[in-house]
């Protein structure tokens, strides 16, 4: 237990640009920058905040940032850029931001746009779906890591920004309860009971829904305050 | 500017000295001839009275006319009794009778010639601020006498009696006119003369040699408004007569104070110019004096023969070749039940340049703000309108504003931007006319103010205004992308994406950065963006134009296309391009492996889209400019919180 604290707090200035890969276990491989092709990482490689890591079946990935260390446990995946200390005014920022990046502005023009493509057919190529779900639930794993690691704002960043890009991680919903718990424990109840609800309208289990009402009326209990 | 009625036809010679114009317009009038549309500033009733002093020793001063007018909504009324429009001839005959061969009996015999215009009324109605049109009817009575001789024969006496012999020929004259003034520097005035002229039609020898003269014409009459409050007016007639005059307004003793004259050429009389018509005036809301004349430049009292008046014959009462020189003194009052004026401009605000090309933004955000003042103790409903001749083709109403009695409220002035007919080619200075209306079109007050208007090219720095550039070329960037799309259908359809508009967008991307290079904007104190067709055709531009270039091209076949808005990164702005997949998150791999250069956005129907990001700067090709762009957005947008800081933007092109 001793080591883990000193393990937290050694992480919590670690830079987000440049670390480096001390110790590599098993498959581990990372998506440099905007590369479209995984390359394996070895020890002793660069990684920068762009670069997203990610480790296979019993495999894991030590790394180091200036003498701060961060193990990376087996099948999850972390953007480089996440392993960071942000403040919750940061987090706030960072869940405001994707409402601004979801909903397009209509300012000064609430006249419909004309959806027609040129060219007939489009977007879709039949049966080529993509199910990229594992590369989701491995980024959820990371989160759970990056908050076990003292990194409890950034791990909710990362578990939002996942929902969004890989909509198959929602289903999850212990994983949910989990980061809806983080927000209770930063004391963003709003923002918790707007995740919770959203938890509420889906096909729960009895256990899984007694969870989620059991944090509601928490909420409503602190917001009575 | 009021011009409150419409054109009576009339020849146009008055003794008004050609004196309204669009500063005074509270002048007040009572002439049809010099004021083909009837010029006044009345609101209501007004009452004129004229006195004329005559230099001929036979005549003395008298009333000349009298008027009546009144204004409802656009309805203007007037009627005039005008005793002193009135001209006599006397002129007297020998007669010698042979009674005998050593008797002749000798007399003389005198013939009158009477002239009265004894009333007129007209009909105005102003069908739109711009334009008034009216008509005329006036009433004249001729009536010419002759003594004939009668001998009476005796044994011891002879002598000739007289007797006279009455011959009426009255008539009407009818006359419409029409004025056409887009605003206060220009007026145009079209109206018949002699259009219409009943008369009572009489055989009578005199009356056929001696009738006012009735040829059919018209007169043009053209005032424009060179410098502020001097007016130059220029009248042609049909008969080839003409009157030049001008007049210089002030702001004198809470009033206006006009002065001017006019010189004439009359065909029918000489020399060519045949008289000097000068004038002052001082008008205010209630009253008007007005003090004028006219002098001709021959000798009138020299005697003229009688075969001289057949001959040339009359053509207009208060202005001939057997008119004196005149003086005389107007008086008019403002009979107004009505408030003088409801609505005052205290001043007016002008919010930002006019970027034409913009022109949507100011149908919704006002150009111009404008305090003004309710005068009455009711409350009133405002409707302003402005007219910038530059910019607009018409006049531009805004909405109506009502304000409480005695309270001050702002009025916002938006404006339509007629591209079509757009007369700038480059920034300028122009004169933005305001004007607030209560209930009829005339304008209760009105206000001018210099705003720049800058050419087509001009952008405000707003990226949500980029959309206006992207949108003109619309049509040619459809025509472009469609032929580059036929083209390389087979490579669309074999692409490396297994999305078609993937694929359609780099094979477009590619043959556009193939033929372009970054060009930095010139120097100036305004920004400027091309429009899609002329980056195409200079091959090259800053990000501005190359992205509003590519923006252009994928929006005209259907892509939904946003700038992000990069605000002083790094001491430079920058705008770059978001394009919209259209696929689902869930379909992220047929695109890329990479969650890093996608962006997920939700549409107006609240479901998840894939959306691009390409930097059109980066001329190499699609998948590069993607990576870049990618790279960008994640570092100023989501690493440092850009969006959330406003620090960085997405501006939807839709």
């Amino acid at each position: 237990m001793k080591t883990l604290i000193i393990f937290l707090i050694a992480f919590c200035s670690l830079a987000a640009q440049t670390i480096i890969v001390e110790k590599v276990s098993g498959n581990v491989e990372a998506l440099i920058g905007t590369s479209e092709t995984w390359v394996k990482v070895k020890a002793g490689q660069t990684l920068n905040g762009a670069d997203l890591i990610s480790t296979g079946k019993n495999s894991s990935v030590r790394l180091n940032s200036s003498g701060n260390k961060f193990v990376l446990q087996s099948n999850s995946a972390l953007g480089i850029k996440s392993i960071k200390k942000i403040s919750v005014k940061e987090l706030l920022l960072a869940l405001a931001m994707e409402e601004i990046r979801n909903v397009p502005d209509t300012k000064g023009n609430s006249t419909s746009r004309n959806t027609a493509v040129y060219g007939g057919s489009v977007n879709k190529v039949e049966n080529e779906l993509v199910k990229s779900s594992e590369l989701g639930i491995k980024k959820l794993n990371g989160a759970k890591q990056l908050a076990k690691n003292g990194y409890v704002e950034s791990a909710i960043v990362v578990a939002k920004e996942t929902y969004r890009k890989y909509p198959e991680t929602k289903n999850l919903i212990g994983e949910r309860i989990y980061f809806a718990d983080l927000m209770l424990q930063l004391s963003l109840y709003n923002e918790a009971a707007a995740e919770l609800a959203e938890l509420k309208q889906m096909n729960l289990n009895k256990k899984e829904a007694d969870e989620v009402e059991l944090r509601l009326e928490k909420i409503n209990q602190e917001l009575a305050k | 500017m009021i011009f409150t009625a419409a054109s009576y036809g009339q020849q146009s010679m008055d003794f008004y000295g050609l004196s309204s114009n669009a500063y005074n317009s509270r002048f007040r009038l009572n002439s049809f001839e010099s004021n083909a549309d009837n010029f006044n500033g009345s609101k209501d009733w007004e009452l004129s009275v004229s006195f004329s002093g005559v230099n001929d020793e036979n005549k003395s001063g008298n009333i000349n006319a009298i008027s009546f007018s009144k204004r409802i909504s656009e309805h203007y009324l007037y009627a005039r009794y005008t005793p002193g429009y009135h001209q006599q001839f006397i002129f007297n005959s020998g007669v010698k009778l042979v009674v005998s061969d050593d008797i002749d009996v000798e007399t003389v015999l005198k013939t009158y010639l009477d002239y009265q215009e004894k009333f007129g009324f007209g009909y105005s109605y102003q069908f739109i601020p711009e334009l008034n049109a009216g008509f005329s009817f006036r009433y004249f009575t001729q009536e010419f006498e002759e003594e004939v001789p009668e001998p009476f024969f005796s044994d011891t006496l002879n002598y000739i009696a007289t007797k006279t012999e009455t011959t009426t020929s009255n008539f009407w004259r009818g006359d419409l006119g029409i004025t056409y003034s887009p605003n206060e520097n220009f007026r145009l005035s079209v109206s018949s003369i002699n259009l219409f002229t009943p008369e009572e039609t009489s055989t009578a020898e005199i009356a056929k040699n001696f009738s006012i003269k009735k040829t059919k014409g018209f007169a043009a009459q053209l005032s424009l408004m060179p410098l502020e409050k001097i007016t130059t007016t220029a009248v042609y007639e049909s008969s080839n007569s003409f009157l030049l005059g001008g007049n210089f307004a002030a702001d004198f003793l809470g009033g206006v104070f006009t002065f001017g004259a006019s010189v004439f050429h009359d065909k029918y009389q000489h020399p060519f110019i045949a008289g000097v018509s000068p004038f002052i005036n001082f008008s205010t809301e209630l009253y008007g004096i007005t003090l004028s004349g006219v002098k001709y430049l021959n000798d009138r009292q020299a005697p003229q023969t009688v075969s001289n008046l057949m001959e040339r014959g009359i053509h207009n009462l208060l202005n001939n070749n057997f008119s004196y020189d005149r003086l005389t003194l107007s008086i008019n009052v403002a009979l107004s039940f009505l408030p003088a004026q409801s609505v005052k401009f205290i001043d007016v605000e002008l919010k930002n340049e006019i970027y034409p090309t913009l022109g949507d933004v100011y149908l919704n955000n006002p150009f111009a703000v404008a305090r003004a003042v309710n005068m009455t103790d009711k409350t009133i409903s405002v409707k302003p309108y402005s007219f910038i001749k530059e910019i607009n083709s018409e006049n531009v109403y805004s909405p109506v504003v009502n304000i409480l009695p005695y309270d001050t409220a702002n009025i916002s002035f938006y404006t339509v931007i007629n591209l079509e007919n757009l007369k700038i080619k480059r920034r300028e200075i122009a004169q933005a006319n305001f004007y607030l209306t209560i209930g009829s079109n005339s304008a209760e007050d009105q206000f001018q103010k210099p705003i720049l208007i800058n050419d087509l090219n001009s952008w405000d720095g707003n990226v949500y205004n980029l959309r206006y550039f992207v949108k003109r070329d619309i049509s040619f960037a459809n025509q472009h992308s469609k032929l580059i799309i036929k083209e390389k259908k087979e490579e669309i359809e074999s692409g490396k994406y297994k999305s078609e508009i993937m694929n359609q967008v780099k094979i477009i991307f590619d043959d556009f950065v193939k033929k372009m290079k970054y060009i930095s904007d010139p120097r100036a104190s305004v920004e400027t963006v091309q429009f899609p067709q002329e980056t195409l055709q200079l091959k090259g531009g800053d990000c501005d134009d190359l992205s509003v270039c590519f923006a252009s091209l994928l929006e005209g076949i259907g892509i939904q296309t946003a700038f992000v808005d990069y605000k002083n990164t790094g001491g430079v702005s920058h705008v770059s391009l978001f394009f919209n997949t259209g696929l689902t998150p869930e379909e992220m791999s047929l695109i890329t492996n990479n969650d890093n250069k996608i962006v997920v956005r939700k549409n107006l129907d609240g479901n998840d889209e894939l959306w691009i990001p390409v930097e059109t700067t980066s001329l190499t090709d699609f998948e590069t400019a993607w990576s870049v762009a990618a790279e960008m957005f994640n570092r100023e947008a989501v690493e440092n919180l850009g969006l959330a800081k406003g620090s960085v933007v997405i501006v939807d092109i839709n």
